[in-house]
């Protein structure tokens, strides 16, 4: 099926490229609207949050060597509810690539360039990452490692808006209490959570060993880049402004200008989203069709890579409404907490624990 | 040629060619021979007439071909011929060191003695050749061969096995500057035409016995001459046994050019980019056999194939490894941007005037929207116009004979550059980028920048259509097909993807040689030290 | 399969190529914008006038005759019932794509602004197009006569403005700026106030001289809310900056140390300010402590050189000056307008934010009744080049 392998680097960085493109944009300004200017603490709870995620998916995935996050459900529940497991994680991996096909047309066709269709976008980003899913896992990672350099850019650019940041404008800590911070952490963490596609990557690390090494570090990663980020903007904004706007980062790269020589950097956002963007999209992509093909049992998952993107591009007019605002409300509303608890938490928790009962009985007997 | 029948199973990639080759063994009858056995596999006989007789019913209508007959010395009664290309040969060596020696010299040498027919062969092979190098056959295909080739053969009445003398001796290329590959300082000569010339120049960069040349013959008409060349105990054994089975599978008419090997043992036929490299130049064959590569030669061509090819080659030139490493790392990073610019730069300008206005300074989009007033075209049809023009000119400086060559290039830069904008119909800004685009495809690697020329096209519609999205997308596309990529196994965008630290240090940059202790690794797939460690040069502590 | 995804690749770059290019507007295409302004009308509708650059004037090229003779931009104006109706009329009039990205500034008619400007920063904001960079500037009198002006050095007023602002360090409010002050409780946004003036002449050979009007930074504009409700002269801005803690430039004429002369002058570089709350439950205090540096400008030549000695009573001359300064333009908050200016109240609610939570409605009230005190120091660094007033030796 899968014959590439990649290495934990690697592996760490396509887990934060199936993070941050995105997140990066819009987990600020969700955060802080429930939270003010404590939602660096509701990252924080995020975050913490996501490590336990991280670490039960490893040690699920460790359990049996050489098989996905589609196959072992088989092995710990029985064929048939193990095939039905299979089906929602594919579903889901549909629901998280088909998201970001709209999430990225609708940017594109909304924001940048308002008379081309957005169907020409989704054709265009399902296409490439399509092109990508089709040469493997291990090409995947390559050409994010090959991009990945750019984001040092973002660093700079965090650097230069630095003189614009004003330390006060998160003070008073903890001035909302604690259950808006609680409530501020739920979107974070539906983006941290999606540390289990570690499910799907594992069995192809090449060292399987360092897997706890790579989920942990990767979590931790895109935790310093979302906190930079929503630390980043409130700075520079305060809570009020970056709770008012849709994209707070991409605003903050905006209002950098140095003396007029270093600005209109926004366009360096623009170029890094989208390349992370087909990265993200190709990580799901890759999850729905590797996942097809192990549901029936396929040679070769080649043969799926154009169906699925044509079911993508479908999900993602179906799914997510008109326009941002509706796109918006399916993530805070109606998705993310059930997909948080369902397939991030539920799942493989329930999985991990009907394994160990099994596994102390067999041992037992 | 039995083995024609297997052409159909090539890769596809010279379809074209193939169907032309299955009509030569119907066209051309065998030449069968007095017994009715095909001439290759036919084997001397022990008359002298008879097996001249073949000979010239195998090279009839070859009007080059000289006969001559005469007689040994030391005994009239034993008849010899020799046979060889007029035009082929150093006639000189064939007078003084054959026909002279044989004809007059013998009887001195050994005076008395009767030789008899049954002696002749080996004495003449042992005493009455003045000849570096002689071979004896007994088949027909190799006799043709070496007359062909410009050696001589010597056929001896009696005796059923022939002596081939090696006398060639025809014009070839003297050893010149490259002209494709100039360089400031280092070593100048260029490979010639000529297979033996350039494994010599191999030979004197490399004084080892562990340098192997194999040599091997490609082509059914053609029969051109192919050396493999690597070093023994740096190269990769399994990648010389790949270069070989894929050399092997070769079966085309004619191998004129090393360019019909390359793209018969790419790993990727498809692929715009060439994952075989081809230089002209013996130092720099030299520095990839070290590291590990093998090198092909092609009689009949100064270009030199070498693999495994890495896409950072085209950034590197055998230049930086002479200069200082500080210049050399600076010219790397320049050239790396040249890259970039003439993949990216018109479809970023098409980008930035007809869509993503706002990322331009307010000024210089007024500026460009003041030259732009006059122009009927948008800004796409004007870049696409003018890059295809400055194709043409380009074009026009390569093919015309050089003493015109001038004046196109006078007439381009008048014509393009300045009637063009004085009249309003080309914006000065969409010349300057167009320009700089053509120079910078100038700056680095040609096999790759020939690449990026076609690539840049589709960036060029990609963008004239969608912007900077178009762009990206575009860019990120040919970013996943070099990830694909792979030659003679080895990734092609190694080692900067998937990263090898140590190897880092000869890609954009280029090390000190002190610190480059190490050959790449992907290349010859282990760990190998090159070089001592601590040879930084340092100062005696003493000061005088 | 390699051809096939080849095939498809083309097929949808095809497909995408044959409707045309949607968004595709070539630079020619576009007027661009230079600077915006918005007027209430008599009426009481609502007309924006642009200021689009003309870019022929901007040509250094053979091309373009580039002299002074050009016009370098042309102002258009379009009323209607609110901001967007007053932008759709100008788009009916403008024969190209209107470009707001390289819109720099936004000039509000003080008729508009004593109304309230919130609506504009909304549809700013809202637009997407326009840049959040953009600076806010109020006029007295009408934004579209602002716009009118030209200017000599620059070609536009719009740009004109934009370099002095940014040579007038601490002044300038750029949208987003803007918008976080009006939506933060504890301040209240303050906006340079920009207006034009009689300034200098051309001297043309021949014709005689052509009198200049040019833009000119007048103070800043105090709001309350998204209204505005009195203004700041430039002495009364600077005192308001220095209060800021804002880096900011100009001259004060402080006593010289010998008490003789006019005074020396003194170049404020900035320095730093620090407010701090004290609130028991009734009564509310604030101390605050500016930390100021500066350097000598200038010296009558009757003024004792300035030296080591007399460098410390310098600084106390200084520092007065700087808070008798500070102090009017506290009061004038306090008293006269009633606003908090300066961010008080965010301090305030860094320190007592359950406190805040109850007084955050009504802050203007405990603000205007709360006692400041305040307290300066000044360090003057830089003598400048020379020791001695010039001239002086004669004198004596």
């Amino acid at each position: 099926m899968e014959q590439g392998k990649i290495d934990s680097k690697q592996a760490i960085l396509l887990m934060m490229s199936t993070v941050l493109p995105t997140a990066i944009l819009t987990v600020p300004a969700v955060t802080v609207k429930f939270a003010q200017q404590d939602a660096w603490l509701s990252l924080l709870v995020a975050l913490s949050v996501a490590l336990i995620i991280a670490l039960l998916i490893v040690n699920l995935g460790l359990r049996f060597p050489g098989k996905t996050l589609f196959v072992y459900p088989e092995e710990i529940l029985g064929k048939i509810v193990g095939k039905i497991i299979c089906g929602l994680y594919i579903g889901y991996f549909l629901q998280l690539g088909s998201a970001v096909v709209r999430e990225f047309s609708l940017f594109l066709g909304a924001t940048i360039m308002p008379n081309t269709p957005i169907v020409v976008f989704t054709i265009l980003i399902i296409a490439v990452a399509a092109y990508a899913v089709r040469n493997g896992l291990e090409v995947l990672s390559r050409f994010n490692q090959l991009f990945i350099p750019l984001s040092g850019l973002l660093v700079i650019m965090f650097l230069l808006s630095s003189k614009e940041m004003n330390l006060t404008r998160v003070l008073p800590i903890f001035d909302t209490g604690l259950v808006p911070v609680l409530k501020g952490a739920a979107y974070p963490l539906n983006w941290l959570g999606l540390i289990v596609t570690m499910g799907v990557m594992l069995p192809y690390l090449n060292k399987p060993r360092r897997a706890y090494r790579v989920a942990v570090i990767a979590t931790l990663l895109n935790g310093l880049f979302l906190l930079a980020s929503i630390m980043g903007a409130l700075l520079l904004f305060g809570p009020h402004l970056t709770a008012n706007w849709l994209y707070p980062t991409y605003d903050a790269v905006r209002v950098i200008c140095l003396d007029h020589v270093v600005e209109r950097f926004e366009s360096i956002i623009l170029v890094m989203w989208l390349l992370g963007g087909f990265v993200k999209l190709g990580v799901f992509y890759y999850g729905a069709v590797l996942g097809s093909a192990q549901w029936f049992v396929l040679e070769d998952y080649r043969p799926l890579v154009i169906p699925v993107g044509v079911i993508l591009g479908a999900l993602s007019f179906l799914l997510y409404g008109e326009n941002v605002a509706d796109l918006d409300h399916f993530f805070t509303d109606a998705g993310i907490p059930s997909s948080v608890l369902i397939f991030e938490i539920g799942i493989p928790l329930a999985l991990l624990s009907v394994d160990l009962l099994r596994g102390k009985g067999r041992r037992k007997g | 040629m039995a083995n024609f029948t297997k052409l159909s199973k090539l890769k596809p990639k010279s379809l074209g060619q193939n169907q032309e080759q299955d009509k030569h063994p119907a066209e051309q009858p065998e030449k069968v021979g007095l017994s009715g056995v095909p001439w290759k596999d036919q084997i001397l006989g022990p008359d002298l007439e008879t097996n001249i007789r073949q000979i010239k019913a195998i090279l009839n209508n070859c009007s080059d071909v000289i006969y001559r007959e005469f007689v040994l010395a030391q005994n009239e009664r034993i008849r010899l011929a020799l046979v060889y290309m007029d035009s082929m040969v150093d006639k000189a060596q064939i007078s003084e060191q054959i026909m002279k020696t044989l004809s007059l010299e013998v009887p001195l040498v050994v005076i008395g003695e009767e030789i008899t027919q049954a002696q002749a062969l080996e004495f003449i092979k042992q005493r009455g050749l003045c000849i570096h190098q002689v071979k004896e056959s007994d088949r027909f295909r190799d006799l043709i061969h070496a007359i062909l080739s410009g050696d001589t053969v010597l056929l001896v009445d009696g005796h059923p096995t022939a002596i081939i003398n090696e006398t060639r001796g025809y014009e070839s290329r003297s050893i010149s500057e490259s002209e494709t590959e100039p360089t400031v300082r280092g070593p100048r000569e260029a490979f010639v035409e000529s297979l033996g010339v350039n494994i010599s120049l191999i030979r004197r960069k490399i004084k080892s016995p562990d340098l192997k040349i194999e040599t091997l013959r490609l082509g059914e008409v053609s029969g051109t001459g192919v050396a493999l060349v690597y070093i023994e105990g740096i190269v990769n054994e399994s990648l010389v046994s790949e270069v070989k089975s894929r050399m092997a599978r070769i079966k085309v008419d004619a191998i004129l050019e090393s360019g019909y090997i390359e793209e018969l043992i790419e790993d990727s036929p498809w692929s715009p980019f060439p994952t075989v490299n081809h230089t002209e130049k013996p130092d720099r064959v030299a520095a990839m056999m070290l590291e590990g590569r093998v090198a092909i030669l092609v009689d009949g061509t100064p270009f030199v194939l070498s693999v495994p090819t890495l896409f950072v080659e085209s950034l590197q030139a055998s230049e930086d490894y002479y200069e200082r490493f500080w210049f050399a790392s600076a010219i790397r990073i320049v050239r790396f941007l040249a890259m970039i610019t003439s993949l990216v730069l018109p479809g970023l300008y098409i980008s930035l005037v007809s869509f993503n206005h706002g990322l331009l300074p307010t000024t210089l989009l007024l500026s460009i929207a003041a030259q732009r007033e006059t122009v009927p075209y948008p800004v796409f049809i004007e870049v696409l116009a003018m890059e295809i023009t400055f194709e043409f000119l380009r074009e026009a400086g390569i093919r015309l004979p050089r003493a015109i060559g001038q004046a196109v290039s006078i007439v381009g830069a008048l014509v393009v550059g300045q009637a063009a904008v004085q009249a309003g119909m080309v914006g000065a800004a969409t010349v300057i980028v167009v320009a700089l685009t053509g120079i910078a495809s100038f700056v680095f690697a040609y096999s790759t920048s020939i690449s990026f020329r076609l690539l840049r096209f589709a960036l060029i519609l990609l963008s004239g259509v969608l912007g900077l999205v178009g762009l990206i997308s575009g860019v990120a596309v040919i970013g996943i097909h070099l990830c694909t990529l792979r030659s003679f196994g080895v990734p092609y965008l190694s080692p900067l993807v998937p990263p090898t630290t140590v190897d880092l240090k000869d890609t954009f940059i280029r090390g000190p040689w002190w610190a480059m202790l190490s050959r790449p690794r992907l290349v010859v797939k282990e760990e190998q030290q090159k070089q001592a460690t601590e040879l930084k040069p340092t100062p005696p502590e003493t000061r005088s | 399969m390699r051809k096939r995804i080849a095939s498809l690749v083309l097929l949808v770059l095809l497909t995408s190529l044959l409707p045309g290019c949607w968004d595709r507007y070539d630079v020619s295409d576009l007027a661009i914008v230079g600077g915006v302004g918005v007027d209430r009308v008599s009426s009481g509708r609502i007309r924006m006038t642009l200021q689009i650059a003309l870019p022929s004037a901007f040509y250094g090229g053979q091309g373009g005759n580039g002299g002074q003779s050009t016009a370098a931009s042309w102002v258009v104006s379009g009323e209607g019932k609110t901001v967007a109706d007053a932008e759709a009329a100008l788009e009916k009039v403008v024969p190209r794509k209107i470009f707001w990205d390289s819109c720099g500034i936004l000039v509000v008619g003080d008729q508009m602004a004593r109304q309230g400007i919130g609506s504009v920063t909304d549809f700013f904001l809202r637009h997407g197009s326009t840049r959040e960079t953009m600076l806010v500037m109020i006029t007295k009198g009408e934004a579209r006569t602002f716009l009118e002006t030209s200017s000599v050095l620059e070609r536009m007023s719009s740009q004109a403005t934009q370099i002095l602002d940014k040579i007038n360090v601490g002044y300038s409010i750029q949208l987003w700026k803007f918008a976080e002050m009006l939506d933060s409780k504890g301040i209240e946004p303050v906006v340079p106030w920009v207006s034009i003036q009689k300034a200098g002449v051309v001297p043309e050979p021949g014709k005689g001289q052509s009198q200049v009007e040019q833009p000119v930074l007048s103070g800043m504009a105090v709001f309350r809310g998204d209204k505005v409700i009195g203004w700041l002269n430039t002495r009364e801005t600077r005192a308001l900056l220095w209060l800021k803690g804002k880096e900011t430039q100009g001259a004060i004429t402080v006593p010289s140390p010998d008490g003789s002369g006019p005074g020396t002058s003194v170049k404020i570089r900035g320095g730093s300010a620090q407010i701090i709350p004290e609130y028991d439950g009734r009564s509310l205090r604030f101390q605050v402590n500016l930390d100021m540096n500066a350097d000598v400008m200038e010296q009558t030549k009757n003024e004792a050189p300035v030296q080591a000695g007399t460098i410390k009573t310098l600084d106390t001359r200084t520092a007065q000056v700087i808070k008798q300064r500070v102090t009017e333009v506290l009061h004038k908050a306090q008293r006269d307008y009633g606003v908090d200016i300066f961010g008080f109240g965010q301090a305030f609610h860094r320190s007592y934010k359950k406190d805040w939570r109850e007084m955050k409605d009504r802050w203007d009230e405990d603000f205007t009744g709360a006692d400041v005190n305040i307290a300066v120091e000044a360090h003057v660094h830089e003598i400048g080049l020379i020791s001695q007033g010039a001239g002086r030796s004669k004198n004596d």
